[in-house]
């Protein structure tokens, strides 16, 4: 706009020096009102637009001032500035637009942006030039430009919507591009549950003041007062300036400076998927009423996909998992259980072949017997702890296994349960590092023992023949920690979470052979779980030893 | 003297008592590394009985020892396994005996390599 004002000056005095074309045609076929003005202020040029937008006919504007096309409040200030430029010629507004008021010939008023530009007249003195622009016109365009402004920052969300694939963080680049974008000073979403026909609330930015009224955490889709509601009901947009209804809180509508609304259907194919909505300071503009939906639809499709995405990947991971856990009992079972039953086998298979052998020794034979109905017996019992393990596990992990607290002295357990451990050798190993007194809590005795005792079996098995276990219990606020640290072969980072899988057991322990179903872990799991703990397993890394750490609540009778 | 050779006491207990029962004379070792050093300080036995899953050395560290010492390659070996998958033919093994197995078939492959017993 600048710089065509300043050609035109130039062209203005070109065909004042060269004459050569007909300028007055020239500048009448432009769209801006075009005037000049002598240093006294009045004007001496209007062109034929300034008919179109001042009402004036440019012929009897010539010899006026420039007070005619000003609101009257400008004289003033015209007058001032006017007279300063004309005496000291310092130009201050030249070459900048300017947006100001101008008089039609009928009294109205009009936006209008104005260039100046300074121009010599033939006999040397200085003339300006003014330019001016409807600026409904500009207004329009200034429309168009924050509807594309909006429609980019939808485009920009669009990107990070569809490469979210989780429903809370679709839902939150909602609620952000809203406050952020649309200028919303509250912006929610609610995720739409089909089976309980409940909307819950899922994100929100923006101010946070408490709003009276039925909670809006969750609503009954048919029953809920609101407006959010009856907009997932009729699954039709509810876009309006003025929130005087009685759904809004009106105390909080006054307090925020509320002045409207937009509240749209998350809606994909046939489904309902949730309701966004945007609470905004100043009327509703155009701009916003017009691109908002195209969010919400590109929000309820990026929605749609992450529910598809999420539905499929559970599904998935759910079969792999079954798969997985089905592959590892295989492996494990097919080693560890056939074991024992070789042993069982075996030794039944000796027992006949004893049985039926004639012997000169009575008494040798006799006790040949009885050894291997020990052994049979051994066998038998190994094979039931396993078949056990087996079940326990599951019934652990089904929840249907029932506590049974009782009011109990750790220390006194833990004693019982070093005392319990078969052989004399492993129990020599392990160093107990015990409060003096008794540490009370309500547990489970059967249980509590049965974890302490896997724990206490693992550290032995995996350490080297003649490793010490180092036993510990602290107390904390309330909490109570049972720590067994082995000097065996540790177990990798990766691994620490793993092997608490039933059937997992680390590479390095499968690799060396250690015997084991890899359920004791598990099964200690479920147990601690159950009893309101916790169970984590710690380690430098492979060769490093590691330590096992139980840590219970006290808990209370129930 | 036959060798066995697994870490599983119960396992160890019931093959040595079938075979004394029969006459043999049996000896023990409860993983790869011992059954090595039993090996090299020994007369050779007549047949070892090696389990293939075991803590230290397994069975197949074992048999690829014996296999790289001239004294020890031509020793017959019995592999006692649990494992139903995977290839043992390098393990060059006399038999491979599948978990649970009978007792006839330890006593058999006695009979075989080392004669009747005692």
């Amino acid at each position: 706009m600048h710089d065509r004002c300043r050609i035109l000056a130039g062209a203005v005095l070109r065909s004042a020096l060269v004459n050569e074309l007909d300028f007055d045609k020239l500048l009448d076929a432009m769209p801006d009102a075009v005037l000049v003005a002598d240093m006294e202020s009045r004007i001496v040029y209007a062109n034929a637009s300034v008919h179109g937008l001042l009402g004036w006919a440019p012929e009897a504007l010539i010899g006026q001032s420039l007070h005619a096309i000003q609101p009257e409040r400008l004289h003033e200030p015209h007058d001032i500035g006017f007279g300063r430029y004309a005496t000291t010629g310092v130009r201050s507004l030249f070459g900048v637009p300017i947006r100001l008021s101008a008089r039609r010939f009928d009294g109205t008023e009009c936006d209008v942006e104005l260039n100046l530009a300074e121009i010599g007249d033939k006999s040397g003195g200085r003339l300006v030039l003014g330019v001016l622009r409807d600026l409904g016109e500009r207004v329009e365009l200034e429309r168009h430009l924050a509807v594309l402004r909006y429609l980019r920052a939808i485009t920009a969300a669009a990107a990070q919507l569809w490469t979210r694939l989780d429903p809370k963080l679709v839902l939150t680049t909602l609620t952000d591009v809203l406050v952020n974008d649309f200028d919303a000073a509250l912006a929610r979403t609610w995720i739409y549950e089909p089976e309980t026909n409940l909307l819950r609330l899922t994100t929100s930015a923006g101010l946070s003041t408490r709003i009276k009224g039925s909670s809006r955490e969750t609503m009954d889709v048919t029953t809920h007062p609101s407006k959010v509601a009856a907009v997932a009901r009729t699954r039709t947009p509810l876009i309006r300036n003025g929130l005087t209804d009685a759904a809004f809180d009106q105390e909080w509508v006054a307090r925020e400076g509320l002045k409207s609304v937009a509240c749209l259907p998350l809606v994909a194919g046939n489904h309902l998927l949730g309701v966004m909505v945007g609470f905004f300071r100043e009327p509703m503009r155009d701009e916003v009423s017009e691109t908002i939906g195209h969010l919400a639809a590109l929000g309820a499709a990026a929605l749609n996909d992450a529910r598809l995405v999420g539905q499929e990947r559970e599904a998935r991971s759910v079969a792999e998992a079954a798969v997985a856990l089905r592959d590892r009992f295989l492996a494990v079972a097919s080693h560890e259980l056939r074991t024992p039953l070789t042993v069982v086998r075996g030794n039944w298979e000796l027992l006949g072949r004893r049985l039926r052998a004639t012997s000169s020794d009575p008494d040798a034979h006799r006790k040949q017997v009885d050894t291997s109905l020990r052994r049979l017996g051994q066998g038998i019992e190994q094979l039931r702890r396993l078949v056990e393990d087996l079940l326990d596990v599951n019934r652990l992990r089904g929840g249907s296994v029932e506590l049974h607290r009782s009011e109990l002295d750790l220390v006194a357990l833990i004693h019982d349960t070093v005392a319990g451990v078969p052989d004399p050798e492993g129990r020599s190993r392990i160093r107990l590092d015990l409060p003096a007194g008794p540490v009370l809590g309500w547990w489970d005795a059967g249980r509590l023992t049965q974890v302490i005792h896997n724990l206490i079996a693992n550290a032995l098995k995996y350490s080297p023949p003649k490793g010490a276990v180092a036993l510990s219990v602290t107390e904390l606020d309330g909490r109570v920690a049972i720590r067994i640290t082995d000097s065996g072969i540790g177990i990798a980072s990766d691994q620490l979470n793993a092997i608490f899988e039933p059937f997992s057991r680390a590479p390095n322990a499968s690799a060396q052979h250690y015997p084991g179903l890899g359920l004791g872990l598990a099964v200690s799991r479920e147990i601690v779980g159950q009893l309101g703990g916790r169970i984590w397993a710690e380690s430098s890394g492979e060769g490093q030893g590691s330590s096992f750490v139980v840590e219970l609540q006290r808990g209370s009778p129930s | 003297m036959i060798l066995v050779v697994d870490d599983e006491p119960a396992l160890v207990d019931v093959i040595r008592s079938v075979l004394t029962d029969e006459g043999h004379d049996v000896t023990t070792a409860n993983d790869g590394l011992a059954a090595l050093e039993y090996l090299r300080g020994a007369p050779r036995p007549c047949l070892a009985i090696v389990d293939l899953m075991m803590p230290r050395m397994n069975g197949w560290e074992l048999r690829l020892a014996m296999l790289a010492e001239p004294s020890m390659a031509d020793i017959p070996v019995a592999i006692v396994s649990a494992f139903t998958e995977g290839d043992l033919s390098s393990l060059r093994a006399s038999a491979v005996i599948q978990k649970p197995f009978h007792l006839a078939e330890i006593l058999e492959l006695a009979e075989r390599h080392c004669g009747m017993g005692g």
